[in-house]
């Protein structure tokens, strides 16, 4: 490649990240200033640098940040448990009607949320959890752990028999198994699981919003959005509070974006 | 004999459970309830009466469901440019990108736009399209430009491509992602050979890169298409439907007669509809897509 | 398989789980009464805590617990989801406003308090609680007019607020007649300035609620032939006295109106929304929404304020619930962006061809509360009590000077008499802006309550304030969805739309 083209190459995905990371840097901007100056001299660089709109912000938001972490942190942690003990028990097992049992697992996949969120919505009603963490886990449960126990499975069966059957003859429980040596060796692939299901459950919307109605249970992405729309009259504090709710995301993402990356790149996703 | 390998496996059916346990209670059984109740007039829990197909026919006369079809086409349409050009660019821009460290940084680097909480960027978009304090416009005065000053969201004209272009430049991580690993997945031999012949670089992409990444397009294809039918939150935050017709999609129409009117019955009829139509489409993108590499 | 050592592993794992799950679940409370007040934020919300508290102290054996949430349409969604299901987990004090008082008095939802108002209050003297309302006032709310299913806490109502500063240096005073605003408008805008700034999204239409001033001065020239007569199920004595003057504003504000004979006018075309009264109103109407900032239906209430505070524009069409925080913002600005403001009330049309009626104000209530029925009369008592509680002159004082005190809004200016004196001069005086225009006959609107008919309605009351539909065809079309919902409800409520006759869903 000719270096000229090399560098335009370059200057070009420069200029798209910049664009890219343009509406985050201006709600960290933004969130610096005080009201008044927003309302009346927009590009201005804040005055005095506000640090109390974190402070305040911090404080309406957290409880909503706790709500969203919580049911994250819970879901993700059993969608891994699902996924890796399913999965191995496909990988390694067999039992009559095991493909059977596979196919009515994966082929649910292909069921959008659409169809499911009226139904959901009644059923949970009926049982009684709604305005509960119960309402949003059992949910993520089921849903998540698809994709999970098929890259689990996949995962599972590359593994040599040998390293399972030495176990189960010195005499452990196919859970020891599962505990002892299969979660070890899988933890690249239930990372990626992991996050991918911790972005899409602190991100997720409709469904809180229609089975959360309690001011302290409410999970930050409806936390948010009820915040904004009647009175946004505080646009510093507001955009902190945005800054702030991005934080557990941030670090979720970092901490894990080589395994989130290299899972997906080496997954090789297709359909 | 099956009954005794049965009850011999009985552990796996157990270690299994679990999983079956939430996928019945929690998918199968509203996905059962919402396909049987399509046919029902349902208000409240419990009590719903069978009327066929009256919650179809009532569909046809629906005008949000009419105004909202063609604006989901187009937003679809518009969801799949989105989600296969600029983060193909990209993916290739980067796959042009010969020292392997570089390659690894800018991956990390387009990666991060993904950090932020999706409700964070709407909000984000919604306040740049302020028509008076937003950044939109107030950069347009700023230009000079006032005669470009808009009512993003307020003109039925421009609401739906306000929406469509949020989140510009549309560099979606997931797909980047899925493209640079199918790039990355080309086997050398065939780039080599490309550059010996001379092939420019646009000729490569076109004859070798597209050819080789349909299982990747189908797959972005499919998300895409499920995620636009089904993602009503980034309009009941920007716009709510409106002005007039001009953003309503038929999910955020199922939502309000479930939130709004208690109609459960009529807003199952269009989940079901919906669902029917991104399975089609998802099977019409499998099928018609064919890619050499498919045995 | 063999027997294994590690077999307890898995109970100590269903212990952890167990325990967390006990974590998360609802806390059994003791088994004191459960009052549950449901409101919406930014109002009296810390007065309201106090009082609740208040009123545990004397009544040990009572919580009340206030539930705020955001704001009405997420009252709503609580409300519709609390009783989609059984209602022992519903509010039972609830904030009606968007909810369809009337469809859910109809549905058994909502208690009619109309005995317990002629009961003594003890909490105010023994005096008997109903004289301690605006009578009139009260009335507006009466489902039917004859059921009284809401406690309105304040007075609210829409005005033009006006920028003192802008008026003055152009010369200009507050208009007398529609005309003359439409003509003041057109003059501001020339000289670059934007006249009006108003809401209008899909959780707050303000836009609307001025058409719906129109509306109300055309169905009036109707009353003769809804009024409720003598044999009529909700005739009253006032009914007599009725006599039908446009001009005069009040001469409605106490009779009722008969559903049924609203409806059949309608169904039988007595009344249309085609017809030319209409037509003018509405066309005068839109004239207005020529002055409106650009891109009303993208701007919240928090847009149109900023841009009447930061003086792009010279009036705001808004309610009285904002006076208190526009002066709070306008205190903490600096000296030079400070401007004097006030009030004027919405002018009516001097000359009209069909002799509409003047512009009346909507006689609205901040805070609508109601009631929820829980078919337990022992329990409507004890929450009957509470609301005898706070209704009563010493409480609602309270409610409005604490409120103030801790630096949050009032909404309007309190119902309950003896409140008044609390607000300071200055409030007062803005208040004084709104309300004496009479009361605009909201149930001559049919549909009004009806979530389907209005949601049906919105899109194009929506493109009718951008100019996309005239006022002709907006009006065809709101006509056929009139009777189109009026004959669902006929279908679906079995009515018989026989006057002397009550209909109830059942």
């Amino acid at each position: 490649m000719k270096t000229k083209q090399l560098l335009l190459v370059r200057l070009g995905l420069y200029f798209l990240l910049v664009l890219s990371l343009l509406p985050v840097i201006m709600m960290v901007l933004l969130s610096l200033k005080n009201n008044v100056e927003i309302i009346t001299d927009f590009w201005a660089w804040p005055e005095t640098i506000r640090w109390d709109n974190y402070a305040a912000a911090f404080s309406s938001v957290k409880g909503s940040i706790f709500n969203s972490l919580f049911v994250a942190l819970v879901s993700c942690a059993g969608i891994v448990f699902l996924s890796s003990l399913s999965g191995f028990v496909f990988a390694r097992h067999s039992f009559p009607g095991k493909e059977l049992l596979f196919a009515l697992l994966i082929g649910l996949i292909m069921i959008p949320q659409i169809l499911l969120l009226v139904p959901l919505f009644i059923e949970v009603k009926r049982m009684g959890i709604t305005n509960t963490y119960w309402a949003l886990i059992f949910p993520y449960l089921a849903g998540g752990q698809l994709v999970g126990i098929l890259l689990c499975r996949g995962f599972f069966s590359t593994i040599p028999k040998e390293l399972f059957e030495s176990a189960r003859i010195d005499g452990a429980s196919e859970f020891q198994v599962y505990s002892r040596i299969v979660l070890p060796i899988s933890m690249p692939i239930l990372t990626t699981v992991a996050i991918i299901n911790f972005h899409g459950i602190y991100n997720d919307f409709v469904w809180p919003l229609m089975v959360l109605q309690r001011q302290e249970l409410k999970t930050f992405a409806v936390a948010i959005f009820d915040l904004s729309t009647v009175y946004r009259s505080e646009y510093g504090l507001t955009f902190a509070a945005y800054a702030i709710g991005s934080l557990p995301l941030v670090i979720v993402l970092l901490a894990g974006m080589k395994y989130f990356v290299r899972g997906i790149t080496e997954g090789g996703l297709k359909a | 004999m099956i009954l005794k390998k049965i009850v011999r496996a009985n552990g796996s059916y157990l270690l299994l459970a679990p999983s079956f346990v939430l996928v019945g209670v929690f998918l199968y059984y509203p996905a059962f309830s919402g396909i049987y109740h399509a046919f029902t007039r349902w208000q409240a829990v419990g009590a719903s009466t069978w009327v066929g197909i009256d919650n179809f026919v009532a569909m046809f006369s629906d005008p949000f469901l009419r105004h909202g079809l063609s604006n989901q086409l187009v937003l679809s349409f518009a969801d799949f440019a989105k989600a296969l050009i600029p983060p193909f660019l990209v993916a290739e821009m980067i796959y042009m990108l010969s020292r392997e460290r570089e390659r690894y940084w800018m991956r990390t680097l387009f990666v991060i736009p993904m950090v932020a909480p999706m409700m964070v960027i709407v909000l984000m978009w919604y306040f740049i399209y302020d028509p008076n304090m937003g950044l939109l416009n107030q950069t347009l005065a700023g230009l000079s430009l006032d005669q470009w000053r808009l009512a993003w969201l307020g003109d039925p004209d421009v609401a739906m491509g306000s929406i469509i272009s949020m989140g510009f430049p549309w560099i979606s991580a997931l797909a980047f992602l899925i493209f640079l690993a199918g790039l990355n997945n080309i086997p050398p031999d065939i780039i080599d050979a490309a550059r010996i012949d001379g092939t420019s670089v646009l000729k490569r992409i076109l004859h070798i890169d597209i050819p080789m990444l349909v299982p990747q397009f189908r797959l972005v294809i499919i998300l895409t298409l499920i995620g636009s039918i089904q993602d009503f939150g980034r309009i009941l935050v920007m716009t709510g439907g409106g002005p007039g017709y001009a953003t309503y999609v038929p999910a955020l129409w199922m939502y309000e007669q479930t939130f709004m009117l208690s109609h459960f019955g009529y807003a199952c009829a269009i989940g079901v509809t919906l669902f029917a139509v991104i399975l089609t489409g998802s099977l019409l993108v499998l099928r018609l897509m064919k890619s050499d590499l498919d045995h | 398989m063999s027997p294994s050592p590690g077999a307890p592993k898995r109970p100590r794992l269903g212990a952890l789980i167990l325990s967390c799950a006990l974590c998360v679940l609802p806390s059994q409370s003791p088994a004191k009464e459960l009052i549950l007040l449901s409101t919406v934020r930014g109002f009296y919300n810390t007065a309201l805590l106090e009082l609740a508290d208040m009123y545990m102290e004397r009544h040990p054996d009572v919580e009340v617990e206030i539930n705020i949430q955001p704001d009405n349409f997420s009252i709503l969604r609580y409300y519709t989801a609390q009783m989609a299901a059984d209602r022992s987990s519903a509010p039972d004090i609830v904030h009606g406003n968007l909810l369809g008082i009337e469809k859910n008095f109809h549905l058994g939802r909502f208690l009619a308090v109309n005995e317990y108002l002629d009961l003594p209050n003890p909490y105010a003297d023994n005096v008997i609680w109903r004289e301690i309302f605006d009578e009139t006032f009260l009335k507006v709310f009466a489902v039917d007019g004859i059921y009284y299913c809401v406690l309105p806490l304040d007075y609210l109502d829409v005005a033009v607020y006006y920028n003192r500063k802008i008026f003055d240096r152009f010369g200009l005073s507050p208009p007398q007649s529609w005309e003359e605003w439409l003509r003041l408008c057109v003059f501001l805008k020339d000289n670059g300035v934007i006249p009006i700034a108003v809401a209008a999204t899909m959780q707050a239409d303000i836009s609307s609620w001025f058409s719906t001033m129109f509306e109300d001065a055309a169905l009036r020239h109707f009353i003769p032939l809804v009024i409720a007569r003598p044999g009529d199920w909700n005739y009253v004595e006032a009914n007599s006295a009725y006599v039908h003057d446009l001009d005069d504003r009040h001469a409605d504000q106490l009779i009722t109106i008969n559903p049924e004979r609203l409806a059949k006018a309608f169904l039988d075309g007595d009344i249309s929304y085609e017809m030319p009264v209409f037509v003018e109103a509405y066309t005068a109407f839109q004239n207005l929404t020529r002055s409106y900032a650009l891109g009303h239906l993208g701007t919240d209430q928090t847009g149109a304020y900023h841009l009447f505070l930061t003086q792009k524009a010279a009036m705001w069409l808004i309610g009285s619930w904002r006076v208190g925080s526009l002066m709070r913002d306008l205190a903490s600005l600096p000296e030079p962006k400070r401007f004097g403001w006030s009030v004027f009330p919405v002018p009516s049309l001097a000359h009209s061809e069909s002799r509409l009626g003047p512009l009346r104000g909507l006689g609205g209530a901040g805070h609508q509360m109601c009631i929820v029925n829980k078919n337990d009369p022992a329990h409507h008592d004890r929450v009957i009590d509470f609301m005898m509680f706070l209704y009563s002159p010493e409480q609602s004082a309270y409610l409005i000077r604490r409120t103030l005190e801790v630096g949050e809004f009032i909404q309007g200016a309190p119902m309950i008499k003896g409140a008044r004196e609390q607000l300071s001069g200055e409030i007062l005086e803005k208040l004084s802006g709104f309300g004496g225009q009479g009361y605009c006959k909201l149930e001559m609107i049919p549909n009004r309550d009806d979530n389907e008919a209005q949601a049906y309605l919105r899109p194009l009351t929506q493109l009718f304030s951008l100019r996309r539909l005239t006022p002709e065809e907006f009006l065809r079309q709101k006509q056929e969805l009139t009777l189109k919902m009026l004959r669902r409800q006929v279908r679906e409520r079995g009515y018989d739309l026989d006057p002397t006759t009550e209909e109830r869903v059942q």
